[in-house]
């Protein structure tokens, strides 16, 4: 798909001029100054190699920033050459006119007519896969029409049974998801059945999780040697990572919720979000009664941001994670959370991340899970490492949900998808595994999609990278070190043939 | 009242302005780390006093959530 030139403005890595104390950057920035006095596309120098196409439209002066013009699917060619550059999008101003007031929906009329009848409800038992006995807790969504998300769902009691409004005992159902709930007696694949009738009474059996699955994770990243990622300190910054499973070893971490005790870096008692995120990194375990991550030989940390029993965190907790984990040593950091679609930058977190980047630590970020949405923040921040989620047909068992997140584009190898779910944009600089991934969960294991999953897929498969070279691990803590591993990675991403809004460089490949 | 970050640039932030903070009458000070302060006041307050501190930056706290890919219903189904 052809795209137009989109202009970004090029700031040194810190403040308004670049550092008389950073030769390359000096350089860098004269170059483009010279340029600027010439209107013709230009290629920027690249250590990698291939030069970028782009025009300097201005520049404030020699040492300040530039006004870029360039294609959307090269940023990501742009910072992997470049890293020790700000690129910030040009944000035009409007003025700010009140909203006009628009109806939202005719409240009062509804109010006004009498309320209806209760709708009669069509009651369905699900059961556990594993023992055939009912599933408590398990969320039934079923669709009537999809498109416009109407429907009914509901949660199943004790017996296992729910009873869903949908206005008989009998319904077509469009798309019937299912959801096992991600405590220490899921186990289970969510499931998705389409275009099914419904009838009151039926029963809806759940599919077990096998751990010997072949899922999306470790179709890329089949990790059989527990050294791989050894010497990367890793730092998981989520809901906190259950201390006690067996296929995890937490080495340390720290509680930055205000008010909290910074100990209890352990999970948070909500979904099990940070336990999942840190098995598909750092799981040491072994099929069949186990699991194991794409770099079991990780140092892993737990910096717990979501307060206990919260499904938000506050953007101090987090800037507060990221200086922590900073100074304790680790090399790369997790954040499979973000703001809605297209968020503007949040400074407090702007500030951290680069004090991360200065400090050699490289940080991934969930894109989000918008539906081919603006990438978020802080995943958006120039230097964050954005990533989207991609699928491969064949990687979950039929019926199950993660098949209703098949979509277009494909790969080169057609069997690979960009998740319907993944925000996508310019921003993104690689692509991860993150449709139907098992991993631990406080207590068991469970299945999960998201960008929050094809994150850590990444964040594994870059301390794999780093871990073979031994000069990187070498290096002093600084922003050389950041270029460095950002190069190293690199060099060692394949395009899976999307686009680079899609998938930036591509898929990691230790 | 809101809560708001102060946050150095730099390395740990000097002790004599965390003393600033803590003697400020109307703000209050929530939690603390080497770099950063969350301070509970009114923007007004907020302001000034960042506005006494050299090298300190000041921004709203913000909430950020875990991206979900849960399919949600929107419209109930009409009673028959």
């Amino acid at each position: 798909m052809a795209s137009t030139p989109q202009r970004y403005i090029l700031a040194p890595v810190q403040g308004f001029r670049a550092s008389r104390d950073n030769p390359r950057e000096m350089s860098l920035f004269s170059s483009l100054h010279r340029l600027a006095t010439t209107s013709a596309v230009g290629a920027l120098s690249s250590p990698l190699g291939a030069g970028i196409p782009m025009r300097v439209v201005d520049s404030i002066g020699e040492t300040k920033p530039k006004l870029i013009e360039c294609l959307p699917e090269n940023l990501a060619a742009l910072r992997a050459s470049h890293p020790s550059m700000r690129i910030l999008p040009v944000v035009y101003y409007q003025p700010a006119l009140a909203p006009r007031a628009r109806v939202r929906r005719a409240m009062a009329m509804a109010a006004a007519a009498a309320a209806p009848a209760p709708a009669p409800g069509l009651s369905v038992q699900v059961l556990s896969g594993a023992t055939g006995s009912p599933a408590a807790g398990v969320t039934v969504v079923a669709f009537t029409d999809f498109a416009s998300r109407t429907g009914a769902e509901g949660t199943t009691d004790a017996a296992g049974r729910v009873t869903l409004a949908l206005g008989g005992v009998t319904a077509h159902i469009e798309r019937l998801y299912i959801y096992p709930p991600t405590d220490p007696a899921s186990g289970h694949w969510p499931a998705l059945q389409e275009n099914v009738v419904l009838n009151s009474g039926d029963t809806i059996q759940l599919l077990a999780v096998d751990l010997s699955f072949q899922d999306c994770v470790r179709h890329f990243y089949g990790a059989d040697d527990l050294a791989l990622g050894a010497g990367v300190t890793v730092g998981v910054v989520d809901s906190g990572v259950a201390l006690n499973h067996p296929d995890l070893t937490v080495s340390g971490g720290q509680n930055t919720v205000t008010g909290e005790d910074p100990s209890l870096f352990g999970d948070n008692a909500t979904e099990g979000h940070g336990t999942h995120v840190a098995g598909i990194i750092a799981a040491r375990g072994t099929p069949p009664t186990g699991i194991r991550g794409v770099a079991p030989g990780v140092t892993l940390r737990s910096y717990r941001v979501f307060g206990q029993g919260q499904l938000n965190a506050s953007n101090y907790d987090i800037a507060k994670a990221v200086d922590a984990a900073v100074s304790d040593g680790c090399m790369l950091l997790n954040l499979s959370l973000g703001s809605a679609a297209g968020s503007p930058p949040d400074p407090a977190l702007e500030s951290a991340l680069t004090d991360a980047h200065n400090a050699g630590v490289l940080v991934f970020v969930a894109n989000g899970n918008d539906g081919r949405q603006p990438v978020g923040y802080p995943a958006s921040d120039t230097f964050s490492q954005a990533v989207s989620a991609m699928g491969r047909a064949g990687t979950f068992p039929d019926g199950t949900e993660p098949a209703g997140s098949v979509a277009a584009p494909f790969g080169t190898d057609p069997a690979n998808f960009i998740a319907d779910f993944s925000n996508i944009g310019p921003e993104t600089d690689f692509t991860g595994p993150g449709v139907g991934v098992i991993s631990t969960l406080p207590g068991g294991y469970g299945v999960m999609s998201g960008t929050s999953m094809a994150t850590p897929a990444e964040v594994g498969a870059a301390a794999r990278v780093l871990s073979a070279d031994p000069s990187i691990l070498a290096m002093a803590a600084n922003a050389d070190r950041t270029a460095a591993m950002i190069a190293a990675l690199a060099a060692k991403t394949t395009d899976l043939g999307f686009d680079p809004t899609f998938e930036g460089k591509g898929i990691i490949t230790p | 009242m809101a809560r708001f970050i102060l946050r150095y640039s730099g390395g740990a932030a000097p002790e004599e302005h965390a003393d600033l903070v803590n003697a400020a009458s109307n703000v209050k000070v929530l939690d603390r780390s080497p770099k950063m302060m969350l301070v509970e006041a009114s923007e007004d307050d907020a302001q000034k006093l960042a506005g006494q501190l050299p090298g300190w930056s000041l921004h709203p706290e913000q909430q950020y959530n875990i991206p979900d890919t849960r399919k949600r219903i929107v419209n109930d189904v009409e009673p028959a």
